[in-house]
């Protein structure tokens, strides 16, 4: 176990024995990572910022629940995970009450474009085409292209099987792949060669 | 691999690099934890709550004996008349 880890360790002992003030140094620690890793869940940056807050107080109410077995990092990676999941599901929610106020945080497709040349607009795409996929598929996705998670940390922020994972991600993949070929997508995305 | 497939992971890798999130502001999270309502305490048990209900679902049992079998409650008057008033009236004086 590396030493920031037992650092971690010892804050958060700190914390459940009453010394609150000491979470503080966690989130010091671990917030641009988790602010991060927020930008998955919302390209607004303030909403993204909102969630990641969001998370911290999460993990806060839930740290006596940290057993240590893994890295603190992880642990918090996987409610942040949760807290954006949930986010995604809220917008659906609110998008079915009003239908029509048309959509959450995905844009309509624009007009037909070419491939993109910038980190930018390469992010736009990905976040507009994985936010017309279901939750689920969207979630696994965004995990594997956005945040580049191989197998093993899928499983793991998931909580599911390693073994599942390969044919989840490879279902999500089909699915995104049949949206692609239709219209509005086909237009943005006429630039690949299917 | 296919067309489709290759596409994506070069999308992913060019949306891997661009702008970083900034670090986050501890006084912000932690004046989110400060305004969080004080936990209850484990040992404030709703006692008066929970004999409030067992006492209500004793009542609406009985209730609804009376209304199904009526015969019960003919056989229980006398009963209740000769034993549990006699009681009541005991312990009361």
């Amino acid at each position: 176990m590396h030493d920031a880890d037992e650092e971690d360790k010892a804050i958060i002992a700190r914390v459940l024995a009453g010394e609150t003030a000491a979470f503080s140094r966690l989130v010091e620690k671990h917030g641009q990572a988790i602010n991060q890793q927020m930008r998955t869940f919302s390209r607004d940056p303030a909403v993204s910022e909102e969630l990641a807050h969001e998370a911290f107080v999460e993990a806060y109410l839930g740290l006596a629940g940290y057993r240590g077995d893994a890295p603190f990092r992880h642990w918090l990676a996987r409610i942040a995970t949760f807290t954006g999941y949930r986010h995604w599901k809220s917008l659906k929610r609110k998008a079915r009450e009003v239908p029509f106020q048309d959509g959450w945080d995905a844009e309509a497709p624009g007009p037909e474009e070419e491939e993109p040349r910038d980190a930018e607009s390469a992010k736009r795409l990905l976040h507009d085409l994985l936010a017309a996929l279901p939750e689920r598929d969207r979630l696994v996705l965004s995990l594997a292209y956005l945040e580049g998670c191989g197998t093993g940390e899928i499983a793991e922020r998931l909580g599911w099987n390693r073994s599942i994972v390969p044919m989840r991600v490879f279902k999500a993949k089909m699915k995104l792949k049949r949206l692609a070929r239709k219209e509005p997508w086909k237009g943005r995305l006429a630039w690949i060669p299917f | 691999m296919d067309t489709f497939l290759k596409a994506m992971d070069r999308l992913a890798a060019l949306a891997a690099g661009g702008e970083r999130a900034p670090a986050l502001d501890p006084a912000a999270v932690m004046a989110r934890i400060a305004a969080l309502p004080v936990e209850a305490e484990r040992d404030d048990f709703p006692v008066g709550l929970f004999l409030g209900l067992g006492a209500s679902a004793v009542a609406a049992a009985a209730v609804v004996a009376a209304i199904a079998f009526p015969a019960w409650t003919d056989i229980m008057h006398p009963l209740a008349n000769q034993a549990v008033l006699p009681g009541v009236t005991t312990f009361l004086r």
